[in-house]
């Protein structure tokens, strides 16, 4: 259908429309005549990512000048398959529709492993040694070396690219990874480094959100982007936590004696390659004398992403003399690493700021903060000079440097912990340094900065406050705040738009329930003190069997730790508990090992298809709360024992807690409620993917009728959460769930939707049904 | 409504051994419509037989029995057998040895064996043809009735099949074998009665209940059915089974003593450690079955799992937060949680093994082929779903769209219309116009009117609105109520039905079809009587007269009685000639 989106012409490639769609399509556009960011949220099964692609797309074929590329960026392999297909569809349908060939490129990209065809290199497993491997073979000194040695090994494939691959274009379409190997294997070209070619000058880029995000790649593969781009992320709700782990740093003893390791390995080649060939080291010290000023011109010109890890004060100076000389350089980061040695040297646990550690630093080795900021830096360029070969070889040695980068670098947003024990449980002495990025916001503040417009969307259905948790953990919004506040405070952007879209339903698809007793009476609750006794978790067990006797097909159990789920089994097996569920449905229980899970989860997918029926036991916070679609039969009811609360004890929470209570004043009990309640959500939300879909969502404590926790369910389950379903006990929700799997087992069909939670053409045409539109988003 | 099927017992059933072969002929008095096959295997031949006093002979053959009077080429007595019901033979004090033949339909044909040699080969032909009867009636019966059974169910299942069944086959216009072999897509519509093999419970091990024994000590009770699943499920316990009780080993008793200590049944148990165990060997081949399937279904579904694992996933980055204590203190619990894994899993494979057991039973033992499409749909189906079917226009099943141009010809019979010839010379370039002027269109949604006001305009023009009183809109389908409009239905395949076949029979190309026109232009006939009448007379009593609901029928109807009408004239002018 053809849709007419404030006189914007949008091509969409089916014959109907979600209401929410629709107004999400208004907003998009409205945030983009803007030129501003936008934080939009819809419930996933809801088309999002067609509705993303149709507009946009629209809007740059319409206004070129404005925006001429779109970069979108999702979480997973298959997400990013899942968008390309749709693209596929979408410019299939103009091509139907306006009878042309499009003049498109849509591309995606991906890592080497997923890219490459080489016959040997591709069978390798790992990224990381494909990667390796790759640069074996296609490093510029290698080519260098194989056009007088022979028998150097170069990679064909590439060769051939570089022969001829830059000149001729690829033709107009829509490659995925599987085409771009496709058209790689039939013109002998590495698809991997044709697919990056193609960036420049793509009109659609579709790739993992670490391509932006992390400064480590970043920098490679994104610093060609022109800055009128849209940047999308989709599924956004873990962007946080890539920015931190993208800015944070583990280190282990291991890690530092692999590290002493690479400084000798690197030792050994220097005094080698003096002998050999002295002037490759003086050529190098020539060009860092030069300096770092032609990647300050080009910044200036706009050409390169900003890296954060270098920030634009670096860029001006030069590198320190003092590690100019790759032996000097090699002396003081082993200082600095023997330095490190007698901090891990610990009995008990440090926590400490980087400006203390940089004045412990200079107080005791006289490390000064300067040279230490051009660490990773320094190192790069010998690693090139030098020649090396495996790079991977290094990860230790580069980890060390970029640690020495960042805490040199930044003084604000980090903490340093050192503890003795590796976790919190063992006792064997294994000291571990954390070193922690609290604000999430400095890795992707040089992409707020640097693009025009940004989308941040997500399925997950959160309420408001938690999309401003997405861009932080502690950027969030609470109760008492509004967010218009904190925004500007906290958020190195401001958006233009920021948008929550509700599902609309033609029935009552979803049937929440707190359950907060027994038969028995007793209070049904994980609470520290009462999860471990037997009522608890017989009444827990009892609300089970319950379930597996009434509920067809699949049943998801998410319980708040691995410990607490085993414990229960345990229990439930000696009171014959799980006994009775197998009588209804077979039992699957996630372990900590994800193969093991994964097997679980195949049969368990199995035993539902084939009409068995079948319990998965997993952890909220575990692999399959976190990746795992339960749609239709694959999950009809799914039980929440408890409330997921993050281990307090952790340090590092403790860290955060802290950082957030002195800079954004919110009480630690507050976000340690929100982010539990945010994680039932998320578990809950697995059950329902779209809208003929329906499900039973029974949360299984009494704090959750709490009007603290209450209010923090995402309000689209609030909806049909009515006081009456609010308090109930075991034999209460049993009746309710008769009742309403008989509802919900009539067939639901497409007249019924129609107008409702379906629009077609000619409803849009009708002004009463679009002025209801807005009236409901004025209300949500 | 009671009705009367006709079958034929499809049968696959030859004999190698037969010698002669008789010629076809048209049956007497049979009481199917069958014709004759060309050729059929005799396996039993008896000179010497009288019907109704005259001498014949008697073949049995593969699928039918039949009787060939003296000195004449046609057999003209002949049964199929899954029509006979029963046989019954004369008792030995008789004189006369006879053999009688009961059929369904209540008919009864007596054969009298008159053997000239004399009373003993009398009777040994007779019960020559009794012993063969005998041992084919049973046969037949059992696949007819399965026939029957299966026919049965189709037709009560499927109401338009019913139908059809109603009008074609009772009004004798098709034969019955023939509208179950051209009409009834047997595959379709018998899915369901294919036979399931029935799972293994979950819960066969803990229904095993444990009663106190006489001294203290604990009985459990084993049926047949428990020690089956058993075995289905932990094909390893079938083999020890076989090792030690079958080679006497051990005894039963002992054998499931020791079931009953191990892991299998005792599942909070350590792994066995004292070497007497007999199922200790199997810990460690459960677990590598176990991890080789891990393996390939983690191949699979590795990519939903473990998203984050890329390839920015290098040692030392991100946080590394160890809060939950994965390793665990107890080891007893975990093992549980990987026994019930196990457990369910064994059961879920006892069910699933079998379908490709049959298919490769006795293929190597390399995955069969069959497994791995299964796993590429389940990789599907954790992944995101990239299609919105519910976006799309639901696809009427089977049916096609009629696209009329021009009802009237559709309705009349295709006649050329004069008044359009003058037309036809100006379409080319009216075409060209209007494909010029296509091409050339683009959708200017900025200039077009805002939505509000086009709306207001449409809403006055439409009925209802401002400008347009005194116009109804109600649809024609609003107002026919939904029992009417049902039997109209069911009324129009019937019929549509009849003149298909009616309509297909031309032009006639042989008495047979001739005849057949005759015979479906009665029915259509009777039909318009019956049912279009009725319906006729039902729909003008309401408030629905002014629809001519029936009149469309009644047009069909009269076209077709105008083709015969014609058909016969000509044919009755220039076919007897």
């Amino acid at each position: 259908m053809k849709l007419n989106i404030d006189g914007l012409l949008v091509y969409m490639p089916y014959d109907f429309i979600y209401p929410e769609q629709y107004k999400y399509m208004q907003e998009l556009k409205r945030g983009l005549d803007h030129k501003g960011h936008c934080v939009l949220e819809m419930p996933s099964g809801t088309g999002k990512t067609i509705t993303l692609l149709s507009l946009i797309i629209a809007y740059m074929r319409r206004y070129p000048d404005q925006y001429n590329k779109l970069i979108y960026c999702s979480r997973t392999v298959p997400e990013i398959e899942k968008v390309m297909s749709e693209m596929k569809r979408l410019i299939a349908y103009y091509e139907k529709e306006t009878r042309e060939k499009q003049k498109f490129i849509g591309i995606a990209m991906s890592s080497r492993k997923n890219l490459c065809i080489h016959p040997e290199v591709s069978q390798l497993r790992l990224g990381k040694e494909v990667d390796s491997a790759c640069m074996n073979l296609t490093a510029s000194y290698v080519r260098e070396q194989a056009k007088e040695d022979r028998s150097v090994k170069t990679c064909s494939y590439y060769e051939q690219y570089d022969k001829n691959g830059r000149e001729e274009s690829i033709p107009y379409g829509v490659y995925n990874l599987e085409d771009m190997k496709m058209y790689g294997k039939v013109k002998h070209w590495c698809p991997y480094f044709l697919t990056r070619y193609i960036l420049t000058h793509a009109n659609v880029i579709v790739y993992s959100y670490h391509y932006l995000l992390d400064p480590k790649i970043a920098e490679i593969i994104s610093k060609e982007l022109p800055k009128t781009s849209i940047i999308v992320f989709d599924e956004a709700h873990n962007i946080d936590n890539v920015c931190i782990d993208s800015m944070s740093i583990t280190l282990t003893r291991k890690i530092l004696e692999r590290a002493h390791a690479n400084i000798d390995s690197l030792k050994l080649i220097v005094q080698d390659n003096k002998q050999k060939d002295a002037n490759r080291l003086k050529n190098e010290y020539e060009n860092l004398v030069k300096g770092l000023r032609e990647q300050a011109i080009q910044r200036e010109t706009d050409v390169i992403l900003t890296n954060p890890i270098l920030p634009e004060h670096v860029l001006q100076e030069n590198i320190p003399g003092n590690i100019r000389q790759a032996e000097h350089f090699l002396i003081f980061i082993k200082r600095f690493l023997e330095y490190m040695k007698t901090r891990m040297n610990i009995q008990h646990v440090v926590k400490e700021s980087p400006p203390s550690f940089l004045k412990d630093l200079q107080v005791r080795v006289c490390i000064e903060r300067k040279p230490l900021r051009f660490c990773s830096e320094r190192l790069r360029s010998l690693l090139r000079t030098l020649e090396t070969k495996d790079i991977h070889l290094y990860q230790p040695l580069m980890l060390l440097c970029n640690f020495a980068t960042i805490i040199s670098t930044y003084t604000k947003g980090f903490t340093l912990i050192i503890e003795p024990f590796f976790d919190s449980k063992s006792t064997v002495y294994n000291p571990v340094l954390h070193f922690t990025c609290l604000d999430s916001s400095i890795a992707i503040k040089p992409v707020f900065d640097r693009f025009q417009s940004v989308i941040i969307t997500s399925g997950n259905r959160f309420s408001k406050s938690s999309y401003l948790c997405m861009i932080d953990h502690f950027n969030f919004y609470l109760g008492t705040l509004s967010p218009i506040d904190m925004y500007p405070k906290i958020l190195s952007f401001t958006p233009a738009i920021m948008e929550s879209f509700t599902m609309t339903l033609t029935r009552p698809c979803i049937l929440p329930m707190i359950v907060t007793r027994g038969n028995d009476q007793i209070a049904i609750t994980s609470k520290f003190e009462l999860r471990e006794d037997q009522a608890v978790i017989r009444n827990y067990g009892i609300l089970l069997i319950e379930m597996c006797t009434h509920v067809p097909d699949g049943i998801v159990c998410f319980f708040t730790s691995y410990t607490y789920m085993e414990h229960v089994v345990a229990t439930w097996y000696e009171l014959g508990i799980i006994g009775q569920v197998q009588k209804h449905k077979l039992l699957f229980i996630e372990t900590p090992d994800s193969v093991e899970t994964s097997l679980a989860l195949y049969n368990y997918q199995k035993a539902c298809d084939n009409g068995r029926g079948a319990v998965l036991l997993s952890v909220a916070r575990g692999k399959v709360s976190e990746g795992v679609d339960f749609d239709n039969h694959l999950g009809r009811c799914v039980i929440m024992f408890g409330i997921p609360y993050v281990y307090t004890q952790s340090r590092i929470l403790q860290a955060r807690l802290d950082y957030l209570r002195e800079n954004f004043h919110i009480r630690e009990n507050d976000f340690l409620t929100f982010d539990a309640m945010r994680h039932a959500a998320q578990c809950v939300g697995r059950v329902l993917r779209g809208k003929s879909d329906y499900g039973i969502m029974i949360f299984a404590d009494k704090r959750f009728v709490r009007s603290d926790k209450r209010q923090k369910i995402p309000k689209w389950i609030q909806e049909y959460l009515s006081d009456s379903l609010a308090n109930l006990s075991i034999e209460e929700c049993v009746q309710i769930v008769k009742k309403w799997l008989k509802d919900m087992a009539q067939p639901l069909r497409q007249e019924d939707q129609l107008g409702i939670s379906l629009l077609s053409e000619e409803h849009l045409l009708s002004n009463e049904l679009l002025q209801n539109l807005e009236q409901n988003s004025a209300d949500v | 409504m009671a009705y009367q099927l006709q079958y034929q017992a499809a049968s696959n059933f030859k004999q190698s051994n037969s010698s002669s072969v008789i010629p076809s002929s048209a049956g007497g008095t049979t009481t199917t419509t069958r014709p004759m096959a060309n050729g059929e295997d005799v396996r039993l031949k008896v000179n010497h037989v009288k019907s109704k006093k005259v001498e014949g002979t008697l073949y049995m053959m593969s699928e039918r029995m039949g009787w060939m009077p003296k000195h004449k080429g046609d057999i003209t007595l002949s049964f199929d057998y899954c029509d006979i019901k029963s046989q019954r033979i004369s008792s030995d004090e008789k004189s006369k040895i006879r053999l009688q033949i009961v059929c369904y339909n209540e008919t009864m044909t007596t054969f009298h064996f008159c053997n000239p040699n004399g009373l003993d080969a009398q009777k040994k032909d007779r019960d020559d043809v009794s012993e063969l009867l005998k041992l084919l009636l049973p046969k037949f019966r059992s696949m007819m009735d399965q026939a029957l059974e299966i026919k049965t169910k189709i037709l009560n299942e499927n109401k338009t099949v019913y139908q059809l069944y109603k009008d074609l086959v009772i009004s004798g216009l098709v034969p019955a074998d023939d509208f179950w072999n051209k009409y009834v897509d047997f595959d379709k519509l018998t899915e369901s009665t294919k036979k399931q093999d029935t799972g293994v419970s979950g819960a066969f091990l803990s229904n095993i209940r444990p009663e106190s024994g006489d001294n203290g000590g604990i009985i459990y009770k084993l049926n047949t059915d428990t020690v089956m699943s058993i075995f289905r499920t932990y094909p390893a316990i079938r083999e020890k089974y076989e090792q030690n009780v079958h080679t006497r080993k051990m005894t039963e008793a002992d054998f499931w003593r020791t079931f009953f200590q191990s892991h299998y049944f005792t599942m909070d148990r350590l792994n066995p450690s004292h070497s007497r165990d007999i199922f200790n060997d199997c810990v460690k081949r459960d677990d590598e079955k176990m991890l080789h399937e891990a393996e390939r279904a983690s191949r699979k579904a590795m990519a939903v799992i473990a998203p984050e694992t890329n390839e920015t996933s290098e040692i030392g980055y991100g946080v590394n937060e160890h809060a939950e204590d994965t390793s665990g203190k107890n080891d007893l619990n975990k093992n549980l949680i990987k026994r019930f894994n196990f457990h369910s899993t064994m059961i879920l494979k006892s069910t699933l093994g079998t379908e490709v057991n049959n298919e490769s039973s006795a293929a190597s033992r390399a995955e069969p082929p069959e497994e791995d499409d299964d796993d590429d749909d389940v990789s599907k189906r954790f992944k995101p779903d990239d299609d919105l079917e519910d976006l799309r226009t639901e696809q009427p099943d089977e049916n096609q769209a009629l696209k009329l141009v021009n009802p009237e010809r559709y309705l009349r019979a295709p006649t050329t219309d004069r008044s359009q010839k003058t037309f036809t010379a100006q379409v080319p370039t009216n075409l060209k116009g209007f494909k010029q002027e296509m091409s050339n269109w683009n959708a200017n949604t900025e200039l077009s009117l805002n939505s509000h006001l086009a709306h207001r305009i449409v809403k006055d023009l439409t009925p209802g609105g401002a400008l347009m009183h005194g116009t109804t809109a109600q649809t024609l389908s609003q107002i026919v109520p939904q029992t009417i409009q049902e039997e109209m239905q069911t009324i129009y395949i019937s019929l549509s039905e009849l003149l298909r076949h009616f309509w297909s029979s031309f032009p006639p190309s042989s008495p047979a079809i001739e005849e057949k026109i005759h015979r479906v232009h009665e029915t259509i006939e009777r039909f318009r009587d019956t049912q279009v009448n009725a319906f006729k007379e039902k729909v003008s009593t309401d408030l629905l007269t002014d629809f001519h609901l029936a009149g469309h029928m009644e047009d069909l109807i009269d076209i077709a009685n105008k083709k015969y009408q014609q058909w016969t004239k000509t044919s009755g002018s220039t076919g007897r000639v």
